[in-house]
């Protein structure tokens, strides 16, 4: 599950939901899944939640700070962990594959709770959090071709949120017997009942309620772009989404528990101070920059198999569209089935990548609308085995090679290279001979695409006006795109794959394409 | 003296656990991702040889000797690394030259000369969207420019050319030369060499041609020996 919330209570996260969208939007062959997070946030419903809750935080703050005692508490440490809180409020660790974002700051902010108690904490969380926002603000402003629409509320509530869920939890620490450690001492106290439990219960209360308030602001900002922003809609999106949130963050947020257990204990222990982070502070740096190298790694690899599609669009147009379908059909396929998390993790990037030998198919032959020779069939036959063996050498695509090198084997053993039979061949490549087949025969190739269209695929010659482009352009003599016979309709497919099963097609896999298009119909992604 | 010791091995755990999330992050990863990357840019590169059985192998020896030349002009590691993959991606605009008229023997005729050529604006164009591949741009864009200017897309000369590109624009010429083509034999790498030496300062920018005259008769290269420069 894609969920994309980031961690607001940690503070700012990258600019909203609605930039990442749009770079999704921009990626031509973009895997489906990830919701977008808060987004269209200038609506006045919006407005109205920023403004209740700052009056909340209001009165949260005014009753933390009066219960605080700040006797005996230096000075130069709270603004020590403001200013190391912000700093890590800067130096964000990128999760890959999602855009979460993580933080030291919460591991900081509980640190200094269980030191010096919950007003010390919100000074720290505040500090930091408002700082941040302010220079995020900037940095984002100054960028260009950000969208910083909403922005400015985005972070506000953001900066409000923290408050109200750190001034919570706090007093819920204190609530439960929690006691100061940098004023108590480790000797005498007892660790257990009067830190490390007060601490949990704490980060609980806290970090369900931001989870509610995140949850709120997407209801409401939701809500507002459906036009629908009565008390029963906004409460039931954020109901649901709640739920799934607490259930999907709340395990690895109580990890945080120990770090500021630790923190704090380390600061106290022989006087140890501001050293005492050092534990925590490295290997949270070197996560960082090991998370920051595999995400540009997987970055790098998501734009290697880009680009070998777009190489496949470019060698041959009439492919447009067909993989990015293949690829779509095959993962949902591959979830139908329920097959192992790595074949659903792979099968997709397989599947836009199964005709890539094709590359080295002459395009007279892939074109050709007369039957084939037997020499240009044996060359037809090669594009799996080429296919496989420029995949092979991308060590990380190693587990689809089998599957894009059977794409074309028949569950009878007579198809191609291996001439493999039902139950030899990956479940995988039989997945893709589905997808591939029912895409070929019902794709919405645009047939008046060949006779509209007016200039050459290759060298951009344009016949004279008036004039049909021929098949055969005159000045570089590339063929045209063939013009395909009209698509059948998705039932006729199907019942091309039915009458195809235990010939070509593996049953199993028709049956659970058969399954899923009955329920869930072509899908929603073309 | 029992919590100490407890405390004393918990902090020397977490100093190791330190250094080596240290090593890890800063040393091994970032080592293997190098291998990854070269690896991604190798397979493109397969992708548009398989089109042309005669180029197979290709890339990976240009690059070799581009990365030799740039080594011997002194060039700092982060440029060579550009001329690596750069001389690795440089054609791979030629996807979409129909196989026709990349394997044709007989001599292009005009409109097919243009879709030869435009693939250094094509590849230019593909690598440009990569965002870790995006700085080559550049290189590819002119990397069949002439140092007299003759050259295309642009017709640049002399300086304006970017050095990477010449780099690899004269190598290219090279293992054209001594490889056998549809549309040419191959010559012999001393011929090979003899030609590329008398047209420095005409095609080819002089420094670039001192530093591959004396890089280049140590190298076993040409299309007998695909696997020499792999290692």
């Amino acid at each position: 599950m894609g969920d994309s919330k980031r961690e607001q209570f940690a503070g700012v996260g990258d600019s909203s939901g609605g930039a990442s969208a749009a770079a999704v939007a921009a990626e031509p062959f973009a895997r489906p899944e990830r919701p977008a997070g808060l987004s269209g946030l200038s609506s006045r419903a919006f407005d109205i939640l920023r403004y209740s809750t700052g009056v909340i935080l209001l009165f949260a703050l005014w009753l933390t700070l009066s219960l605080q005692n700040w006797e005996g508490i230096p000075v130069y440490a709270i603004l020590a962990f403001t200013l190391i809180a912000l700093a890590s409020e800067l130096l964000p660790v990128t999760l890959p594959l999602d855009d979460a974002e993580i933080t030291l700051t919460p591991i900081i902010v509980w640190g200094v709770i269980a030191l010096f108690g919950p007003g010390a904490g919100i000074v720290v969380a505040l500090g930091a959090a408002f700082t941040g926002s302010v220079l995020h603000k900037l940095v984002l402003s100054a960028r260009p071709g950000q969208s910083r629409a909403g922005l400015w509320q985005y972070l506000t509530y953001n900066v409000t949120v923290i408050g109200i869920t750190t001034c919570a939890g706090g007093l819920t620490y204190q609530a439960l017997g929690g006691v100061r450690l940098g004023l108590t001492g480790l000797e005498g106290t007892a660790l257990g009942p009067h830190v490390v439990w007060p601490l949990v219960a704490g980060t609980v209360v806290a970090l369900s309620l931001d989870l509610f308030f995140y949850a709120l602001g997407s209801a409401v900002s939701d809500s507002a772009q459906h036009d629908d922003i009565s008390f029963d809609a906004i409460w039931m999106r954020a109901k649901v989404l709640w739920v799934k949130s607490v259930f999907a963050f709340l395990p690895s947020y109580v990890m945080f528990t120990p770090f500021a257990f630790v923190l704090a204990y380390l600061f106290v222990w022989n006087g140890l101070g501001f050293w005492g982070m050092l534990p925590i502070l490295i290997p949270f740096f070197s996560l960082r920059q090991t998370l920051k190298l595999v995400t540009e790694n997987i970055r790098a690899y998501r734009q290697t198999i880009t680009t070998l599609a777009t190489l496949m669009q470019k060698y041959h147009p009439y492919t447009r569209g067909h993989l990015k379908r293949v690829a779509d059909l095959s993962l949902r396929l591959a979830r139908e089935l329920r097959l192992p998390a790595q074949s659903q993790q792979w099968i997709w990037e397989a599947g836009l990548l199964h005709d890539i030998g094709k590359v080295g198919v002459p395009e007279q032959i892939l074109d050709k609308t007369t039957k084939l020779t037997d020499e240009e069939w044996e060359i037809i036959k090669q594009h799996p085995v080429k296919s496989a063996e420029i995949l092979s050498q991308l060590e990380f695509l190693d587990p689809i090679v089998p599957w894009v090198r059977h794409h074309h084997e028949r569950v009878d053993g007579s198809g191609y290279p291996d001439g493999l039979k039902e139950g030899q061949m990956p479940i995988e490549a039989a997945i893709i001979a589905v997808a591939d087949a029912f895409d070929a025969m019902t794709g919405t190739r645009n047939v008046a695409d060949g006779k509209s269209r007016n200039q050459c695929d290759a060298c951009e010659w344009k016949p004279p006006a008036g004039t049909p482009m021929p098949e055969e352009c005159p000045e570089c003599g590339a063929t045209l795109i063939r013009v395909y016979r009209q698509p059948m309709t998705p039932d006729e497919g199907i019942s091309q794959l039915r009458y195809g099963v235990d010939t070509q097609f593996s049953p199993r896999v028709v049956r659970a394409f058969i399954r899923m298009m009955s329920r869930e119909g072509l899908g929603q992604d073309d | 003296m029992i919590e100490q010791a407890f405390v004393a091995t918990a902090f020397g755990a977490a100093g190791i656990f330190c250094l080596v999330s240290l090593y890890v992050s800063f040393i091994w990863l970032p080592r293997k991702m190098e291998r990854a990357y070269r690896n991604a840019l190798r397979t493109l590169a397969t992708a548009v040889e398989t089109k042309d059985s005669s180029t197979l192998g290709h890339a990976e020896r240009v690059a070799e000797l581009a990365v030799r030349i740039a080594e011997k002009l002194g060039l700092p590691p982060a440029e060579v690394k550009k001329v690596r993959y750069a001389a690795l991606m440089r054609d791979i605009g030629k996807a979409s030259v129909p196989h026709r008229i990349l394997n044709k023997q007989e001599e292009l005729t005009e409109g097919e000369l243009r879709v030869v050529r435009n693939h250094v604006r094509e590849g230019a164009s593909i690598v440009s969207q990569i965002p870790f591949l995006a700085p080559l741009a550049d290189i590819i864009l002119h990397h069949h420019e002439r140092w007299d200017g003759s050259g295309y897309p642009d017709g640049l000369a002399g300086d304006q050319i970017p050095l990477a590109s010449r780099i690899i624009g004269l190598v290219d010429d090279y293992e054209a030369m001594t490889s056998e083509r549809p549309y040419h034999r191959a010559v012999s790498e001393a011929e090979a060499r003899r030609f590329i030496e008398e047209a420095a300062g005409v095609l080819y920018d002089p420094v670039v041609v001192e530093a591959f005259l004396s890089v280049a008769g140590s190298l076993p290269l040409g299309s007998d020996t695909p696997e020499a420069s792999a290692a």
